[in-house]
Parts: structure tokens; sequence; C-alpha cells
């Protein structure tokens, strides 16, 4: 990850466990997207992005990520299953749907996965 | 006064060897009558873990012949768990990784959703891992008896509700079990911390005179 996103992310987070209420709309939607990560992807894709062994796909210099980030937000809507190749690895655990997060939600969650984990410019 | 010195250090010495640390054991003492030369005699003694079966990730049996003069470690999940389990397998990784080599110490994880979790998915469930069959044991049994043995063997919680996320619910405690079948720690199996107390509680309790 480039070291301003880092910066802009770490920022976020602070903001976040702060609950400041006046940042600016960029830091305020990393910091939802901060949020959801914690509540809904950690457990699994773990803290960092490093995923599980082979059961979990890293998220961490994922080049899923990289080749399809038009597919994250769907993936995270709907779930996932069958075989995926991440980093040259096959994964083959189901993902859950998630039908608890707002539209708005999702967004800001799918900007903050790609921005800390697909080097996506902020 | 370096005589005064050195008799200091080596009464330290002496009162730190002497303090060997133990584990406590968990539960509280049951009476048990034994006949001995035709008399009753009532003694008290610690519960353990109750006899069980159940089947492997290579389909061999696991009983208690298998954590005979062992000490392992058990912890309850199924393989779909959206919630703590992979938490907990990251965590039980770091525990296997320290003793996987030590020829008297186990890994048992029972799978609560042994519908699913058949032996060819613990199987493939453990390979991806990296964990092997010799030492960690990825167990499915009859569900009801998964979820008895839990509650009143392990002092943990595992049982099937549709309303919680996965359609099950069960603690996060990774349960230390001595050779002698008896609970001497459980940890919280999330949290990071608590592993690191639980490896160095596996390392005292490998080091406890007998």
């Amino acid at each position: 990850m480039k070291k301003s996103n880092l910066l802009i992310l770490m920022f976020a987070m602070t903001l976040a466990s702060c609950g400041e209420q006046q940042m600016p709309d960029n830091m305020r939607s990393l910091a939802t997207g901060y949020e959801m990560y914690s509540v809904h992807c950690e457990n699994c894709h773990g803290a960092e992005g490093e995923g599980l062994a082979r059961l979990i796909p890293p998220l961490k210099n994922s080049d899923f990520i990289k080749k399809y980030p038009d597919s994250i937000a769907g993936i995270i809507r709907h779930g996932q299953k069958g075989e995926i190749l991440v980093n040259g690895i096959k994964y083959n655990l189901a993902m859950p749907s998630n039908s608890v997060l707002t539209d708005d939600e999702l967004s800001q969650l799918v900007n903050y996965v790609k921005i800390r984990f697909g080097s996506v410019k902020q | 006064m370096r005589n005064r010195i050195l008799g200091m250090l080596m009464l330290l010495f002496f009162i730190s060897s002497c303090t060997e640390k133990k584990l406590p054991i968990l539960g509280y003492k049951i009476a048990k009558v034994t006949v001995v030369d035709g008399k009753e005699v009532i003694d008290s003694i610690y519960p353990t873990i109750p006899d069980f079966e159940f089947t492997n990730q290579n389909g061999i049996k696991v009983n208690q012949e298998t954590i005979k003069n062992k000490i392992y470690v058990a912890d309850f999940f199924f393989v779909t768990c959206p919630t703590i389990c992979p938490r907990m397998k990251k965590n039980l990784l770091e525990v296997y990784a320290k003793y996987k080599t030590s020829p008297d110490f186990l890994i048992l994880s029972h799978t609560i959703d042994p519908e699913h979790d058949s032996i060819a998915v613990l199987k493939d469930y453990a390979e991806r891992l990296g964990a092997d069959a010799k030492n960690w044991h990825f167990v499915r049994g009859d569900r009801e008896t998964t979820y008895e043995l839990a509650e009143h063997g392990y002092y943990s919680t595992a049982m099937a509700d549709s309303t919680e996320p996965g359609g099950f619910v069960h603690s996060g405690g990774l349960i230390l079990v001595d050779k002698q079948k008896r609970i001497r720690g459980i940890y919280d199996g999330t949290n990071a911390n608590e592993t690191k107390v639980l490896i160095q509680d596996i390392e005292t309790l490998m080091n406890e005179k007998e």
C-alpha cells in the first residue's frame, strides 16, 4: 500500500475510534468502511487481511482484488461458492452472503477494501 | 560480605527450585466409592473427561485410547462457521506450531455440525489448515453426544440455534486437559493473548511431576 493511503487509513481509523463527527466526507466513508470491515470481515480474513492458511483467501496483496475490483461488492452481498484462485492458490470454502449491510455501508466497505488491500488510489 | 551475598543467592535459588508452578484442576471434587479388603472406602476425586468415541478426518476411531497419556487441547467448531471459528483456528495454529513435534500432545477439534462436516469435508479442512491427523484430530460423531460431552465433560457450550449466524452457537474456549483426563485450564480461543497463556501453560503441564 502506498504511504499516502496508509496515512489516510490510519487517520480514518483514529477518527473512527474517537467517534469524531466533524470529519471530511471521504474520511468518514473510510472510517465507516473500517468499522464495517472490523464487524463483518475481520473474523475470517484477519485484522491485516492475511486470510487463514489455505482455507480463507487473503485480501492483503491479493491479485484477485486487483484483477476483479468490480466483483467485490457482489461477493460481499451474495457470498461466494465454489473454487476461487487467489495468488495461485485454490480456495473452496463458501463465504456467506450479507444482507445486513445497507447499500451505503457496502459501498464504503468496498472502497475501504480496495484502498487498503487493492492499492487503489484514493 | 561476599559470603553473605553468596548465601542469600543460594537461599533464593533453593526457594525458587522448590516452588514449582502447578496449574489448577478445574471442577468440584466428587465422591468415589471403592472396595478395599471387603470394606467400602470413600475417596474424593476431581472429575475427568467421560469416555467417548468419534471418527477423525481420516476415518479412524478416536477414543480414550487415543488420548491415553497425552496432554491435549479440545475445542468445538464447525466448518461453515462465519464468526469465531476462523479466529480460533488461527490461534490454535500457534499452539500447533509450538507443540506439533511433541509426542505426548494432541489437539481434538470437535465439529458441532456433523451433518455438513463429513469425513471428507473435515479432511479437506484439516489439510488446508496444515494439520496432520497424527496429532490434530478433527472429529465428528453423533450430534447430541457431542453437545452432551461439550456441556458436561468440558464445561463448554455447543448447540444448534437457527437465530445465530451459521445456525449454531458454541463457546470459543480452548480446553486444556492433562494426562489424567482432568481439565487444567480454559482459554478464550478468539484472543491471541490468552492463547499465549495457553502455550505457556502447556509447557508448565508438560514439566509437571506426576
